[in-house]
């Protein structure tokens, strides 16, 4: 489940990021210009990539709802940090990429 | 074209405003009681700190009955929960005289606890009985989570941006503010606000829709539970004394049955009785659907009398509904993602409640209705929520045994729960908000400190038990959250009172 939290994360922090008011308060005008091109399509891919370890877990129902719950928790996080301190939102996006590359692993 | 739309969407908005308004305190209520009920078993353990054994299900079922045999047995039934890795006791319900006992019986002696507490029961009964009497309280409920429904499909048709603002919150701008998190609570959380309202809904259904079954079975509620439930064997007693048969070997049968899957319920029906029935339900525990696998044996004899594993879709859709519902299936990450779902419900009814208020007041004084509801947002929101901190209290302050302690834990929730709803209808509302959040913030710290709640803490962790400290850790985290809000209200009001011509940082809020 760890590798779908953080791609569900990714995937809500693409659409955050692919949002005209929150794009720049992210990653700043230039790049969010850039970005945003790309980041609704990326967050659709990756939303959609983020159930695909819950198809294939022990326990496919499960998983389903606990993904179901995850949606809140961390768009919330992102709502948070929007509100407050962007960086919150960054360093979860590191921490996401981080957890998928040892997800394998554990 | 978008004349109409606008205008539907207008009206929406009004039905929105209406269906949350009448019954949102109820709402606010059932929430956040339901949300506490998503840890009942826990909530349990923790206001029985002295009770620590452990056992295995069958044997705590085997010992209790026991016990039943010898303390209660002019009884017409005996309705057991077997204990599990979240609870160590086994909760009965028995009858005794007119009254139904509820009690938490020592898995290893199968005696009453000597902490006589409804527990996690207590928020789980108030979730949808509302303390009323039957069916008054279910009715009420029923209604209530219907009007939810209507509001949160009318929410989402009336929010324009659903999708521009999902990630939107602007705090201290007054409405913008109280409407954004409104909002956010409500469409981030919107699958789970959908899917435990429906199936809330759903559980009381034969209260709220009972004309289909009126229509199949009349007054025959006999055939209409047997042909539901055909594992349960119903006979009425037979009148001629006969004991009951060891339950170990029926528990042991009952496990092979349920190929591996453990004992959940056990309700024996005519104890002490030749025509005694023995009902195994396998745990709940163990699957999403609630209680779809049961086998009954001859109380008397032993013998297999019915085994049924629900395999009609429609039974087994309904067993699942209301398993996702009651959440006993839940391992416990996903228990706090429904806690949290839960809080995130309770809380934008809240805000919807506070926002009704804000908004009107921003256009205009208050009516003396507007008024009024201000005040009892103040009593509800705030003093319902102490009345439930003051359940955790009284539980470790009351002194054990000698009255009908568990029966005083409550009275006490529910006067203290009246004061602070006194208290904000009479106070003004700039006074009772930081005022009556300083208390709810008290009450919540001072819970797992009262009555030696630190040697239990200790003991605990000790022999490896963490379920304290998260509860304790729970409660001094709501405590501080909530004195750092009462605290920064209280500072805005006195700064709001102090005369124009020395007021500082005006600009800041």
């Amino acid at each position: 489940m760890i590798s779908s939290a953080a791609l569900l994360y990714l995937g809500l922090f693409a659409s955050a990021l692919g949002m005209h008011k929150h794009g720049a308060a992210l990653v700043g005008k230039t790049s969010a210009a850039i970005i945003q091109r790309y980041a609704p399509a990326l967050s659709w891919l990756l939303i959609l990539l983020s159930l695909g370890p819950v198809t294939f877990a022990d326990r496919p129902s499960l998983s389903l709802i606990l993904w179901v719950g995850l949606v809140p928790l961390l768009a919330g996080l992102i709502l948070v940090a929007l509100a407050w301190d962007t960086r919150i939102a960054r360093l979860a996006a590191i921490i996401a990429i981080g957890a998928l590359g040892i997800a394998p692993i554990l | 074209m978008s004349a109409i739309r606008e205008g539907a969407r207008q009206a929406m908005a009004w039905l929105h405003g209406w269906t949350g308004l009448l019954l949102g305190h109820v709402l606010f209520i059932m929430c956040l009681a339901g949300t506490l009920s998503v840890f009942k078993p826990e909530i349990g353990r923790w206001m029985r700190p002295e009770a620590t054994a452990i056992a295995e299900p069958v044997d705590a079922i085997a010992a209790a009955v026991g016990w039943l045999e010898k303390n209660a047995s002019g009884a017409g039934g005996w309705y057991l929960s077997a204990p599990d890795e979240r609870m160590n006791t086994v909760e009965a319900v028995y009858a005794q005289g007119a009254d139904y006992l509820e009690r938490a019986l020592d898995p290893v002696t199968g005696a009453p606890v000597a902490r006589e507490t409804l527990g996690g029961e207590f928020f789980y009964r108030l979730h949808f009985e509302l303390e009323l009497p039957y069916p008054w309280g279910r009715l009420l409920a029923s209604l209530a989570a219907l009007f939810m429904l209507v509001a949160i499909s009318t929410g989402i048709i009336a929010h324009r941006r659903i999708f521009r603002d999902f990630f939107t919150f602007r705090p201290r701008k007054g409405q913008r503010s109280w409407l954004d998190g409104h909002n956010a609570l409500g469409v981030l959380s919107l699958p789970f606000h959908i899917m435990i309202t429906f199936t809330g809904l759903l559980t009381l259904a034969s209260l709220s829709l009972p004309w289909p079954i009126v229509a199949n079975y009349g007054q025959d509620a006999v055939t209409m539970y047997r042909e539901f439930a055909p594992g349960v064997v119903d006979r009425p007693a037979a009148g001629k004394k006969a004991a009951l048969a060891p339950v170990t070997p029926m528990l042991r049968e009952a496990e092979r049955y349920f190929g591996g899957g453990r004992i959940g319920r056990v309700n024996i029906a005519n104890p002490g009785d030749a025509a005694a029935v023995v009902t195994v339900l396998r745990s709940d525990a163990d699957q999403i659907p609630y209680a779809a696998t049961q086998i009954s044996f001859d109380g008397a004899t032993g013998r297999t009398l019915a085994r049924w594993n629900e395999k009609r879709s429609a039974l087994l859709t309904y067993d699942v509904l209301y398993g996702l519902h009651i959440v006993r299936f839940a391992p416990l990450v996903t228990r706090w993602l429904y806690f949290f779902g839960g809080s995130m419900l309770t809380l934008a009814i809240a805000t919807g409640m506070v926002l009704w208020i804000v908004k009107r007041r921003e256009r205009a004084p208050l009516s003396l209705a507007n008024r009024a509801l201000e005040r009892l947002n103040v009593g509800v929101l705030v003093g319902v929520p102490i009345g439930l901190a003051a359940f955790f209290c009284a539980n470790r302050l009351l002194p054990l045994g000698g009255m009908e302690r568990a029966d005083v834990e409550i009275s006490m929730a529910l006067w203290t729960a009246f004061g602070g709803l006194l208290a904000g209808l009479i106070l003004p509302p700039a006074l009772a908000w930081p005022a009556l959040l300083g208390v709810l913030a008290m009450t919540c710290l001072i819970a797992p400190w009262l009555g030696g709640g630190a040697p239990w803490l200790a003991a605990a962790v000790a022999r490896g038990d963490f379920l304290f400290v998260t509860i304790d850790a729970t409660l001094t985290f709501c405590g501080a959250a909530l004195a750092l809000l009462a605290y920064d209200l209280a500072r805005r009001r006195s700064r709001s009172a102090t005369p124009i011509g020395t007021r500082r940082g005006r600009a800041a809020l």
